[in-house]
């Protein structure tokens, strides 16, 4: 499997689970329990026999003692399709110059997080799908379970620079059970929001990853002329200050923008890019407690 | 270089520094830098306060500073150091009837190369002269004059040394001194010193009023020392008329009905109507003198009585030659006095006023500065 630089990440979060956060429509066994129940051998409870069971499934033990005909009942387990959409949107790209400095950029971190879930997904064998959505399009990797999707996703993920303003709430159109959204978050969150909590409500799961940069929760010292990548109208002087007020705009920001997903039943995580990718990893794809 | 008010030159070096500082914290537009969280950061003006490690635009910068030390100079009022660091003398030397031979002796022994000598006598007799010997007058001395004179060549002087000393070397008679003496030393920028010489011999004391115009005998008293007063009396009938009129001899001036008997003065005049014509004059006869006194009392009246006619006529009648009457040691301490060197101590600030044309080129240059940076400051606008 050639997926490059990703190695040390993905041995990082091998082993790694991405339970359902509930039950799951039935379907093709899977790992995730589904809402159906089975035949397995595990047992779960009795039910009446009704027409039209197969009688194999009489509990024939309990009839001679009960004189009553009832069947066995055990979990059922089934997929859970999953759909990494990565917002690759101009702000994505930052900082510009993280080679130079030495630093991860948003856009690094957001294909290391979608790698790493896309082979976790992968790995429950789940059949997982990419959708990148920038200034550019939507580059789409159709969810499935076959050998060779880590790469795969990892070769498109590579092949994009972000640029232009990311629609995310695209990538929810004919999106399988369970999405998760890898973006910053200055798009049209309005929108985004309102997909996501229309997904949840319709069964599905919805998982977001926030990545904001350090250097955005601490700009560098200094006055600069703050110029916002997707609108270069948005020209505001940052200033020893105006930078307190700034910081506190921002966390303000962060903490409602937190509230609205969780308020949504979505799976919220905050990354910043100098975090650890592996525990940032286990962070999203952790069950909620 | 030293100025007469430092702290308008200091206050122009703070604004100067000042103003340097203004040009480090300049307001600019800021470097652009791609910060994705932008709308984040209060909305504000596109330019912002910052500190620069250099200051931005030297040529302004340099403009504003050399108008506002230029203006400080000129408000400060600049003067050019000397050449040397010392003291000139401004010696005001006696040369009047009173002065005795020693006031030669006491100039002579005074005198430096670069020290000044004025000579004095009457307020028309006096000058500058190098140092050097003077023969003395017979006018009655006016030391008054003397300091006029002195005080006219000190703004001169002043440029050339770092101190002044004024020295009066004279018998200081009473007869010498007027109101305007102390004013005047006082005017004088530095220290006052008197070397009082000796005063000159006591005349005769022999006094002769005649009414009738003097005879032999009267000439032959005068030779042999005495002082002879022809002071004819008024005669109705022959006598001009009195009419109101002022005269004055010595310190004493009588305004009455007066008046002026035909007579013709010669040598020293020693009292004088008001128009300036002599109302009396002394001459000088071997030892003594003879004074004719043209003024006719009034017959009428009690003018005699009043007291400013007792003191005329008490001037009228001293002995000839010179009255000797020094001044009172309380004038001497008011005209001497010390005065700190420049530059040793608080109290050594001069007063000498500056320059004029200094000041006024000074002015001149600030002016073309400031006009200069004002056309400077609107290119630089332009240009941005």
């Amino acid at each position: 499997m050639a997926v490059g630089p990703y190695g040390a990440l993905l041995e990082s979060v091998r082993g790694v689970r991405w339970p359902a956060r509930r039950s799951v429509a039935g379907g093709a066994p899977g790992a995730h329990v589904a809402r159906s129940r089975g035949v397995a051998t595990e047992f779960v409870e009795y039910r009446p026999y009704r027409q039209g069971d197969d009688p194999k499934r009489i509990d024939w033990k309990l009839l001679a003692r009960s004189d009553r005909a009832f069947i066995r009942l055990a979990p059922d387990r089934a997929v859970l399709g999953t759909l990494i959409i990565v917002d690759a949107s101009a702000s994505m790209d930052f900082p510009k110059d993280a080679a130079d400095l030495g630093v991860r950029s948003k856009w690094r971190c957001a294909r290391e997080i979608a790698v790493g879930c896309v082979a976790i997904a992968h790995a429950g064998a789940d059949p997982v799908g990419l959708a990148v959505i920038g200034g550019g399009g939507v580059a789409r990797l159709t969810p499935r379970t076959r050998r060779g999707v880590v790469a795969e996703a990892a070769r498109t993920l590579d092949a994009l620079m972000p640029s232009g303003a990311a629609a995310l709430d695209q990538g929810f159109i004919g999106a399988p059970a369970r999405v998760l959204v890898v973006t910053d978050c200055l798009g049209e969150l309005d929108l985004l929001v309102n997909m996501a909590r229309a997904h949840v409500a319709g069964g599905g799961e919805v998982f977001v990853a926030h990545v904001v940069s350090r250097r955005e929760l601490d700009p560098a010292p200094g006055a600069q002329l703050a110029v916002d990548p997707e609108d270069v109208s948005v020209e505001r002087p940052l200033t020893d200050e105006t930078r307190s007020a700034y910081c506190d705009a921002f966390a303000g920001w962060r903490r409602e923008t937190a509230r609205r997903w969780r308020d949504a039943g979505v799976g919220y995580s905050e990354i910043c890019d100098d975090d650890p990718m592996d525990v940032a990893i286990r962070t999203i794809v952790a069950p909620v407690a | 270089m030293t100025f007469a008010a430092p702290l308008a030159f200091g206050i122009a070096v703070a604004a100067s520094i000042a103003t340097v500082l203004f040009h480090l914290i300049s307001t600019q537009r800021p470097r652009p830098a791609v910060l994705p969280t932008a709308r984040f950061v209060p909305a504000g003006e596109a330019q912002a306060i910052s500190r620069a490690v250099r200051p931005a635009d030297l040529l302004l910068l340099a403009l504003r500073v050399l108008a506002l030390l230029l203006l400080g100079a000129a408000f400060a009022g600049p003067r050019l150091a000397s050449s040397r660091f010392g003291m000139i003398r401004m010696i005001v030397a006696d040369a009047s009837r009173a002065a005795q031979p020693d006031v030669g002796d006491s100039v002579t022994a005074l005198w430096r190369a670069g020290d000044q000598v004025v000579w004095f006598d009457s307020s028309a007799d006096a000058g500058v002269y190098s140092a050097g010997r003077r023969t003395s007058s017979t006018a009655q001395g006016r030391l008054s004059a003397g300091l006029v004179r002195a005080n006219q060549r000190m703004l001169e002087l002043s440029e050339h040394s770092d101190s002044l000393e004024l020295v009066i070397v004279s018998p200081v008679l009473r007869e010498e001194m007027d109101a305007a003496v102390v004013p005047l030393a006082a005017r004088w920028v530095g220290s006052v010193r008197v070397v009082r010489s000796a005063s000159p011999p006591a005349p005769l004391s022999t006094v002769r009023t005649v009414v009738a115009e003097p005879s032999a005998a009267d000439s032959t008293a005068a030779r042999a020392g005495a002082t002879v007063i022809w002071w004819p009396k008024a005669r109705d009938g022959k006598a001009p008329s009195a009419h109101a009129d002022a005269v004055w001899a010595g310190d004493a001036t009588v305004v009455a009905q007066l008046a002026r008997l035909p007579m013709r003065h010669d040598g020293q005049v020693v009292a004088r109507w008001s128009d300036g014509t002599p109302a009396a004059s002394e001459q000088q006869v071997g030892a003594g003198c003879v004074r004719r006194v043209s003024i006719g009392i009034p017959q009428v009246g009690d003018a005699q009585l009043q007291p400013s006619f007792v003191a005329l006529q008490r001037a009228l009648e001293l002995p000839c030659g010179v009255a000797v009457e020094p001044a009172t040691d309380a004038a001497l301490r008011a005209l001497a006095r010390d005065w700190p060197r420049r530059g040793e101590g608080a109290g050594s600030r001069s007063v000498l006023p500056p320059r004029a044309s200094t000041t006024l080129w000074l002015l001149a240059l600030a002016a073309c500065a400031l006009v200069l940076e004002l056309f400077m400051r609107a290119r630089a606008k332009a240009e941005r």
